[in-house]
């Protein structure tokens, strides 16, 4: 039997990791990442007294998860694919550049520059390679890439303030 | 590529297409080989791509707060499904009650201890509702008064043509039995107006001596039962070799013997205190199925083969219950078919 205390240190240490994981399968839905991320962890207290320390807990999360978004979408199935959901497209198109304003890379530095480029000359293997390469993964390059990329949406947005105040 | 990458709106769209492809490749593994490690960085990625932020755990008291309500939802849920079950099975036993009683005449449990059994069982206040094949004599009805008292057991003789002397008294609840010993001879049929003679004209010649013996035996019990009044041919030689009384908490019981060389007959005679005792009779049979007979004057149930065969029959509170060996089952209808009650008027009060 897992003790109390212990319990509220498993929530602390994988509620994150686990609402992660439940945000990627539900296509970005952050609201109803949430609700079953608390849904797993209240089956977890629920359970806390039918598990011992030496189970291992973070796969019995992430079972957990899976049955809750599995009876989250039964309840409640996307109204449209996952994948061509409004929401994820939006959230891809938001803060587009200004694509007058060419000296927008110049913000940028040198390893940066790299990593742009990388990323845009290169097909999906070819990155994999790339961040391996690198001593990165690949969501961690992707991380980094998308950090560059919101530097140069701010730059751009800074920039077009500046002519519009100019006007 | 300045150029590229500042038009390439949906390059997030391709990152997260990109790590959705790598968590699906990781997913596709069964749980217990998925690496979490590199499940928990992709996830956090598309996170990150998304500007989103992870929200921060939701306290723990929270959590137990809605776990111990749900467990409390989960106990009053289960006590309602079991209520509605225990309904529903109540109304089925109600349900189920009344139909046995209506169709077999006994409760639900005692119908399913009955089926439980081999055999079958026949409740034998529902033989007395047979209506017979001759109507009853008015001069004989159930032989109820004043022989419930007896409780001195006398040993029996031999008398032919002579009632033996009860003595009145209390029940006991003991049992108490009396073996009488067998004769051997076949009794002559008396002559005169006395109370057997008149009982004895009634039976042809083979069953005079099987009925006298019954009636001389049981009337030194305290029992006026009913009597054989025909016998099939060469049954005339057959002799009380075993006849005992046992006086029970609810009735009075003999048991009589006959045989002969070829055959057998044991005839149990259970004289009950009131109509609420009689008993369902258990008849153990490989093939549930009897037939009904209509006899001179009393009727009753019959079953068996060639080889073993029982009847069962109710008078009064009385229940009869003849069992052939070596006798078929057309022997026994005959012999059951004959049977009489006692004249009432004859009954020693």
């Amino acid at each position: 039997m897992i003790e109390p205390e212990h319990c509220t240190l498993i929530i602390e240490r994988y509620y994150r990791e686990i609402f992660s994981y439940c945000y990627a399968k539900l296509g970005y839905s952050y609201h109803s990442a949430e609700d079953c991320t608390q849904e797993v962890f209240v089956v977890f207290f629920q359970k806390h007294e039918k598990l011992e320390d030496t189970d291992n807990i973070r796969l019995w999360l992430y079972r957990t998860a899976d049955n809750v978004i599995k009876t989250f979408l039964r309840k409640s199935p996307p109204a449209v694919s996952l994948e061509e959901s409004a929401e994820a497209m939006n959230i891809a198109d938001s803060g587009g550049f200004d694509d007058t304003d060419e000296s927008l890379l110049d913000i940028l530095g040198p390893d940066e520059r790299k990593l742009l480029e990388l990323y845009y000359d290169s097909d999906y293997g070819q990155r994999n390679e790339a961040a391996k390469r690198l001593g990165l993964s690949l969501p961690a390059l992707y991380r980094k890439i998308h950090k560059i990329k919101k530097k140069l949406r701010a730059a751009g947005k800074r920039s077009a303030d500046a002519i519009m105040d100019k006007e | 590529m300045k150029k590229k990458a500042i038009t390439d709106k949906l390059s997030d769209k391709n990152m997260l297409d990109d790590l959705q492809a790598l968590l699906n490749e990781e997913l596709a593994k069964p749980l217990e080989e998925r690496d979490l490690d590199a499940i928990e960085k992709i996830t956090n990625a598309m996170v990150d791509i998304n500007d989103e932020e992870i929200p921060q755990p939701v306290p723990a008291e929270k959590v137990l707060a809605e776990a111990a309500a749900r467990k409390k939802r989960h106990r009053i849920v289960l006590l309602r499904k079991w209520a509605a079950v225990l309904s529903a099975c109540f109304a089925l036993c109600i349900g189920l009650n009344f139909y046995t009683l209506r169709t077999y005449g006994s409760n639900v449990f005692e119908a399913m201890i009955n089926m439980a059994r081999s055999g079958f069982s026949i409740d034998t206040s529902q033989l007395r509702d047979i209506d017979p094949a001759a109507p009853v004599a008015a001069s004989t009805t159930a032989t109820t008064a004043g022989i419930y008292t007896t409780t001195t057991t006398v040993a029996a003789t031999q008398v032919s043509g002579m009632f033996t002397t009860t003595v009145p008294g209390t029940y006991a609840t003991a049992v108490t039995a009396t073996n009488v010993p067998a004769s051997t001879t076949t009794v002559p049929v008396p002559a005169g107006d006395s109370p057997m003679a008149n009982m004895l004209s009634r039976c042809d010649e083979e069953a005079v001596g099987m009925a006298e013996e019954m009636l001389t035996k049981a009337e030194t019990v305290g029992i006026y039962p009913c009597y054989p009044t025909q016998l099939p041919t060469d049954f005339g030689s057959m002799t009380c070799t075993d006849f005992h009384n046992e006086k029970l908490k609810d009735s009075n019981d003999c048991y009589f013997t006959f045989e002969n060389s070829a055959s057998k007959i044991d005839i149990t005679v259970e004289e009950y205190y009131s109509e609420e005792l009689l008993p369902n009779v258990l008849v153990p049979s490989d093939d549930d199925s009897y037939d009904i007979f209509r006899g001179k004057e009393i009727s009753g149930f019959i079953m068996g083969d060639s080889r073993k065969c029982t009847a069962v029959f109710v008078y009064g509170n009385t229940v009869y219950t003849l069992h052939g060996s070596g006798v078929n089952y057309n022997e026994l209808e005959v012999i059951a078919e004959g049977f009489v009650p006692y004249p009432s008027e004859f009954i020693k009060k």
